[in-house]
């Protein structure tokens, strides 16, 4: 707004200046609020809860930073072979100092799991029991055992009778301590104590037979607790994967709604219309130096599929007059579990049946009986390549039965009248079906297309309606945007104008796909590339994480036990990431990563599709999650 | 649906408060120290202040310009090598033997094995091979048998010479000025004498630059007849730095100068001198395994088998054959040299660790990587040390050597190129990840792949990247390169066809195949075919066009990098070498091998099959006449 009383030529830096104010306040507002939201508050927590959540997330910093900077143990300290985990094509080698590091972050992740389970409700409660016995107690008896011989201390009974006595004792404190309040104190130093038992004699087992052998057991050990481990964090990493989108969806949210509150309309198609000009300047540009390929038409071909698919979902959601919740997070973690928990059940068996093995090999007499032996590791042997069999065979039709799984929430959403829910389950099914049938091997593999061909017809897409829609209208009507608006977290806000909408699906497709410049192999970001996913989404999902869920409390799952089961997950995760990497297992990082990237394309992509769908409504909090509006057994599926 | 259990409230306690917030950090302190401080039982230890002179850590290598009371000079390689107290005993005579007993406190008149075995694997030793060109062209090996103790390092064996008690080099409870007299029996019979005596501690300069923390030894050794006075520096970080040696039998004295210098941590190279024809050998405790009769039979037959017989000897790298030897590396750091004629260890180098590439030879000079992050040259003909290179980071794939370049990718994810005279870096290449994958050279570029997933085209004389092409997956295997193509295949899946004349920054694709696992082997050709293993599959595609020729599925776990020998594509499996035709895939064989072999090697004639095992077995197959 022009002021009479100001010099022309002061006009000019008081635009600049008022500009700079309204970003200034608009990432006060926005971003550092919404930042500080999704922080954990520790404030209303006892000493104790304080106490374990810093160290807790102080490991998981640290373990993120020597991710990012995974060289620097490597060449700041011996590195020890890792002789099982080495094959023909590669020896792997691991930095000494992460061996005690790796011992004491898992004894203190499984501790928090262990006490925040205490408390929540009984299914969880037994849920996580299991859960621990088959990738905690079990991989860390494997390890003890994988140095049983003629120079270990400890025979079969001792190491048996410790595993079964710290199993009971945790059964039994399952039993008594959820009806008894003890301080939080006295359940978490008791849950540390059996583990760092358990610890103690994996050591004393491996180090003696170290010392006699000269073989490196207990290095070599924790390759296979990481292993055993592996698919208990897989859903973590799932998820990790999603907050990549998770971070487009907050930042495109921030973005526009400050630009709601602090400019008029007109102000915000201008930059929509800079904003989509500059990236179509940039593509032109990146097509014209390097052409269009036989194979970018293909990919383009099958994003317009995909997009076919989206615009008959996105009218049928129109003619919905409900305006439905949005899938909350707590909705997609349990569809990610229900997912991968056919390959979690396949991984415990297998531990277990490779356990049950190598306690018949260390038994007293074994020796005497290597025929009985010889069949026994014969029938393990069928038993675990018929699982891995099933396994593979269920991993390579993921896709489809995602889609599946899909349909099935359109079809119970539809029946309840959940609009949004609905759609979800649409758009879940046409893009995993498709991603199925383009895959490669599969019967459209030539239209097989990535997120960036969809991002390009998707930029076009929103030129378009910006050009025939938004400008006529603006030059028709030259109302303000809802100035001085707060936007209203509960959804209850009125609809924000087209533009609006348009702007934040801009912004949120940009986003998703700024990951161009990790793939330059001459970029200074390249080395980063394989870990951008993991660490980004771990970093992301603990800056967020006290808002989504640990900053809340219900009575199956109150607030102290959310924090517990979150650290203790969390710090088990980037546990585990971080041993494979500093080892530079390139497959187990290929396959983290890869779970990463699944997670961003399988869920974290779904949801930006879903905002498209939705008009983009949900980026400015008007579609937000409810407890009414949720899927009808959401919280019963949390539980 | 039960909810969380009914908690009685209460109210909040001491243990609440700080208190139990103490109390819980405590815990936390107490189990992590509990941790660190078992593992501290087998961390790797800062040296002692007598180690910090004396490195004894296996591959320690050493060069020395030996000069000669008459105006000659001559050169003499060491290398150091640490021996678990299983292997000790071969190393050892029964003079030997029975003076480690004594030094070990094993009383021999009332010998208990167990606790005799408990003694000798509590111990350290250390062992040093040295070999000596000679002014004639011929060299000489001697083998120097350590007792390393808490505060002393002694010789326990010379050559084929034993010290009861051991002859000690160095005492770290001796101070300047101060003088130790031993005497003792040689071979049980020959009494010795000996006097060590700590002059000083100095800086000393050598033709491999100068070394600032170095303590001046006098050793004096009199038998009757004889006596030997030597005035050795031991500096700190890399063992003898010099040494000036005389004796009744030799007069003048003899200075041993440090050349070349390859510790942990530093590496000095200095240019070696010409490679040396064979003219000796060397033999070593090993042993024949078996030795098959031969047959009549037609196709693969096994001829014999070998095994070196220590501890931890696993063969973990291709078994390559040069020479009349056959050159691996085995788990426990040593590079073998097998002589094929005489069945038996020519030579054996020891390195700081594991040994993951396949050595390569060019020009009379083997050069090998380990995880010890260092790159080594030898002489082919004796072993011995010529340079070392040192990078960041362990060293997993072979060396690749043209012209005077040798080319090494290390895991700190940079590509080293070295002259091959001296080891001195011409260039080096930072790549965005770690590099598992063997340099390959083709023309005038250098293509290396990296964990980053990329392959990146250099120029093989300045390192310029010419240009790199980016999968979706880590690339550990090395490209395989037929006129213009390079083939390489991620663990992303997919085998790409690129074309090396590629122009653009980004590397063009010819053609790519979708593979449905992780690519971890290299891609073989041969007469316009592509050969491909998989975890269980072989595939044979067209060259040019990435068709699928063939497809074979394996009932079990395929190994490794097929061999095409003939009309025959071989492959490891769990307990056989297959066969299949090459031309069409059917099986033609199955070679039973016994037990899961590791690798496997074709002789350059391609007569002769070798297959390793990871517990140090060796296997030699010959192809009959008749066989297809």
């Amino acid at each position: 707004m022009s002021d009479p009383g100001r010099s022309p030529l002061r006009r000019p830096w008081a635009l600049v200046k008022t500009s700079l104010q309204v970003i200034l306040e608009g990432l006060r507002t926005f971003f550092w609020e919404g930042l500080k939201e999704g922080l954990i508050d520790l404030r209303p927590l006892s000493h104790v809860l304080r106490l374990v959540t810093i160290v807790g997330l102080l490991l998981v910093f640290a373990f993120l930073g020597s991710i990012l900077f995974g060289n620097f143990l490597r060449t700041h300290n011996t590195i020890e072979p890792l002789v099982y985990e080495s094959s023909q094509s590669r020896g792997l080698l691991v930095p000494s100092a992460a061996v005690p590091l790796t011992l004491v972050a898992i004894v203190l992740a499984w501790s928090y799991l262990l006490a925040g389970a205490l408390h929540v409700q009984r299914a969880a409660r037994w849920a996580i029991l299991v859960i621990y016995a088959f990738f905690g107690l079990l991989s860390l008896m494997m390890g003890t055992l994988s140095g049983s011989g003629p120079a270990s201390p400890f025979d079969l009974t001792v190491i048996g009778g410790v595993y079964a006595g710290v199993l009971v004792l945790v059964i039994t404190a399952f039993i008594l301590l959820p009806h008894r309040k003890l301080p939080v104190a006295l359940e978490f130093i008791l849950m540390l104590s059996l583990n760092t038992a358990l610890v103690v004699i994996n050591l004393l087992q491996n180090t003696a037979v170290q010392l006699n052998t000269g073989f490196p057991h207990t290095t070599n050990q924790i390759t296979t607790m990481a292993d055993d481990t592996f698919m208990f964090i897989v859903p973590s990493l799932l998820f990790m994967g999603l907050e990549m989108a998770n971070f487009g969806f907050d930042v495109a949210g921030w973005a526009v709604q400050a630009i709601r509150r602090y400019t008029q309309e007109w102000i915000a198609a201008l930059l929509l219309i800079v904003f989509l000009g500059y990236r179509l300047f940039h593509l032109a540009g990146s097509l014209l130096s390097t052409g269009i390929s036989a194979g970018q038409w293909r990919a383009w071909a099958g994003g317009l599929i995909l997009l076919a698919g989206l615009v008959l979902i996105f009218l049928w959601r129109q003619r919905q007059k409900t305006r439905g919740g949005w899938p909350s997070q707590g909705f997609v973690f349990v569809l990610i579990l229900g997912l991968t928990l056919f390959q979690i059940l396949a991984a415990m068996l297998s531990s277990s049946a490779s356990t049950f093995f190598l306690l018949n090999a260390s038994r007293p007499g074994a020796v005497d009986n290597l025929g009985q032996l010889s069949d026994l590791a014969a029938d393990v042997s069928r038993a675990g390549d018929w699982l891995s069999r099933l396994s593979n065979l269920y991993r390579e039709y993921l896709f489809l039965i995602t889609a599946g799984v899909g349909l099935v929430i359109a079809g119970v959403a539809l029946h309840r009248h959940r609009a949004t829910i609905t759609a979800f389950g649409l758009v879940l099914a046409w893009s995993q079906g498709l991603e199925w049938l383009t895959e490669p091997g599969r019967p459209l593999e030539a239209l097989h297309y990535e997120y960036a061909d969809v991002d390009v017809l998707l930029l076009l897409a929103l030129t378009a309606f910006t050009l025939f829609k938004i400008v006529p209208r603006l030059v028709q009507r030259k109302a303000p945007v809802s100035e001085g608006h707060t936007p209203d977290q509960s959804g209850s806000a009125p609809a924000a104008g087209p533009t609006l909408y348009v702007l934040g699906l801009a912004l949120l497709g940009a986003i998703l796909t700024q990951t161009s410049f990790l793939d330059n192999p001459f970029s200074p970001f390249f080395e980063f590339a394989g870990v951008f996913f993991l660490v980004f989404g771990i970093l992301w999902n603990v800056l967020t994480a006290g808002g989504r869920f640990a900053n809340t409390s219900t009575p199956a799952f109150p607030r102290a036990s959310r924090l517990l089961l979150y650290v203790g997950y969390i710090l088990l995760s980037v546990t585990i990431t971080h041993w494979f990497i500093v080892s530079h297992n390139a497959y187990a990082q290929m396959l983290q990563s890869d779970i990463s990237a699944q997670g961003f394309r399988r869920y974290g992509l779904v949801l930006a599709y879903l905002a498209f769908v939705e008009a983009g409504r949900p980026l400015l909090g008007e579609s937000e999650p409810t407890e009414e509006q949720a899927l009808p057994d959401q919280q019963q599926l949390i539980s | 649906m039960e909810n969380a259990p009914s908690i009685p409230n209460r109210k909040p306690g001491r243990l609440d408060s700080w208190w139990g917030a103490l109390l819980v950090l405590m815990a936390l302190l107490g189990s992590a120290a509990g941790t660190i401080g078992l593992w501290w039982r087998v961390a790797p230890q800062q040296p002692s202040p007598l180690e910090r002179y004396w490195p004894t850590s296996s591959g320690v290598s050493l060069l020395y310009r030996v000069s000669n009371p008459d105006g000659t000079s001559h050169y003499l390689s060491r290398n150091v090598e640490n021996v678990p107290g299983q292997d000790i005993l071969n190393m050892l005579d029964g003079s030997g033997f029975l003076a480690l007993m004594t030094a070990l406190g094993v009383d021999l008149d009332q010998f208990d094995p167990n606790s005799a075995q408990q003694a000798l694997l509590a111990g350290e030793y250390a062992r040093i091979v040295e070999t000596e060109y000679l002014l004639d062209g011929t060299f000489v090996t001697a083998t120097t048998v350590l007792l390393v103790e808490p505060t002393s390092v002694s010789v326990l064996q010379l050559g084929s010479v034993a010290f009861d008690p051991p002859q000690p080099l160095l005492d770290s409870t001796m101070r300047e000025g101060s003088v130790q007299v031993l005497t003792g029996l040689i071979n049980s019979s020959i009494p010795y004498t000996a006097t060590i005596e700590l002059e000083g501690q100095e800086e000393l300069v050598t033709p491999a630059g100068p070394f600032e923390d170095c303590l001046r030894v006098r050793h004096s050794i009199v038998v009757p007849g004889y006596q030997a006075d030597d005035r050795t520096w031991y500096c700190a970080g890399i063992g003898i730095a010099r040494m000036e040696s005389s004796s009744t039998t030799s007069p003048g004295t003899k200075a041993y100068e440090l050349a070349s210098v390859s510790a942990p941590g530093q590496v000095r190279a200095f240019a070696p001198p010409a490679a040396l024809p064979i003219s000796q050998e060397w033999g070593e405790h090993a042993q024949l395994q078996r030795d098959y009769p031969q047959t009549q039979v037609d196709g693969l037959e096994a001829r014999w088998s070998y095994q070196e017989n220590r501890f931890n000897s696993g063969i973990t790298t291709p078994p390559l054959p040069v020479a009349g030897l056959l050159l691996y590396g085995t788990q426990n750091g040593g590079l073998v040299a097998l002589d094929l004629a005489q069945r038996e260890i020519l030579w054996r180098f020891q390195t700081g660790s594991t040994i993951y590439g396949a050595p390569v030879v060019a020009d009379g000079l083997v050069f090998v990587t380990s995880s010890d992050r260092h790159v080594y040259a030898l002489d082919l003909s004796t072993g011995a040390f010529r340079w070392a290179f040192e990078t960041q980071d362990a060293i997993p794939g072979s060396p690749a050597a043209t012209g005077e370049l040798v080319y090494v990718g290390s895991e700190d994810g940079t590509i080293y190129a070295l002259h091959r005279r001296n080891g001195e870096v011409c260039w080096r290449f930072a790549a965005g990840g770690p590099i598992a994958s063997t340099p390959v050279v083709a023309g005038r570029l250098l293509y290396v792949a990296s964990d980053d997933g990329a392959l990146y085209a250099l120029d093989a004389e300045t390192g310029t990247p010419r240009w790199a092409f980016a999968s979706d997956g880590p690339i550990t295997a090395p490209p395989a390169i037929a006129g213009d193509a390079l083939y390489v295949g991620s663990q992303d899946k997919t085998l790409y066809a690129l074309d090396t004349r590629t122009r653009h920054k980004e590397g063009e694709v010819l053609w790519k195949f979708y593979a449905r696992e992780e690519i971890l082997n290299e891609p073989i050709f041969s007469e316009g075919t592509i050969y491909l293993a998989l975890y269980r599959d072989i595939y044979a595609l067209d060259a040019a066009s990435g068709e699928k020729r063939w497809h074979y599925a394996s009932e079990t776990q395929l190994y490794g990098t097929p061999l095409r020998l003939g009309h025959r594509i071989l492959i490891r499996r769990n307990s056989d070498v297959l066969a299949l035709d090459a031309r069409t895939g059917s099986e033609i064989e199955a070679i039973p091998t016994g037990s899961s072999s590791a690798y496997a090697g074709l002789s350059s004639d391609g007569q002769v099959l070798f297959v390793s095992y990871f517990d140090g077995r060796l296997e030699l197959f010959v192809v009959n006449r008749g066989a297809p």
